[in-house]
């Protein structure tokens, strides 16, 4: 089987499933329970202040995300408000230092579309962690081990079934120490994000 | 060394170039290949970061 006919055949085999859904609406048990999300991402250095050193961190992140605080109509659909919270694992590939360990927490609004597959959110917060600061050692690096981050991320979800979902993001995190050790250059990096959640 | 004046203090900022954040002052410093021999520190004066000598 030559390339082209393969291909020909993935296509139309997405065409035929995309319509055999867009046949049956689906629509799922509203998501306002627990829900953990595993999340895997690339982050590459940006600018806006912080360190001049390249960085590309790996962030493994695994989210609670608690009951809704509130969901009401809006658009069509319904606008939630609800918590996460994070243990950041983040090997850092690139830079001076080799990782950045860490827990956070944030808010969290989502728009969710009327069956409950699609979602847009939108999260911000922040938290603290540790990592082998070399800022003594590199210009640029970190001046000490502990420091405290926040975050924003941006993203879509996509509900693969009663209990799971799928994501895809864009996430901004900060690093820095805020000034409690005088090295301080702190590290601004963003990058995208993909992730797989069960509900509860 | 005695110790420098008010006016000793305004001067070396003024004469130094600010800069917003620590890291815009590292990035500066290695730019010109300077970052071994050059401290950032936050001035009291402006309230901005400059470079100094290290050691
Ligand atoms: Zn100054």
């Amino acid at each position: 089987m030559n390339s082209r006919r393969a291909i020909w055949l993935v296509v139309a085999g997405l065409w035929s499933a995309g319509c055999a859904r867009a046949e049956e609406p689906v629509t799922f048990r509203p998501n306002l329970g627990y829900e953990l999300e595993m999340m895997s991402g690339v982050l590459w250095k940006v600018g806006g202040g912080a360190t001049p050193l390249s960085y590309t961190l790996v962030p493994q992140i695994l989210s609670l995300k608690i009951p809704p605080i509130s969901a009401r109509p809006w658009a069509g659909g319904t606008l939630v408000m609800r918590s996460r919270f994070s243990l950041l694992m983040e090997p850092i590939v690139r830079g001076p230092e080799h990782y950045y360990l860490g827990l956070a927490a944030a808010g969290e609004i989502e728009w969710r579309d009327a069956s409950g597959r699609f979602t847009a959110f939108f999260a911000a917060g922040g938290g603290f962690g540790v990592m082998d600061s070399k800022g003594y050692e590199v210009v640029g690096g970190q001046g000490q081990d502990f420091n405290l981050n926040w975050l924003m991320h941006c993203g879509a979800r996509y509900r693969t079934g009663e209990n799971w979902q799928v994501s895809a993001g864009l996430y901004f995190q900060h690093i820095s120490n805020k000034g409690m050790n005088k090295v301080n250059p702190g590290l601004n990096a963003l990058g995208p994000t993909l992730g797989i959640s069960k509900l509860f | 060394m005695k110790k420098p004046t008010r006016e000793d203090v305004r001067q070396r900022c003024s004469r130094k170039r600010r800069y917003l954040t620590q890291g815009d002052a590292l990035e500066a410093a290695m730019l010109r290949g300077v970052e071994r021999q050059r401290v950032a520190y936050l001035c009291p004066i402006c309230g901005r970061w400059h470079l100094a000598s290290a050691g």
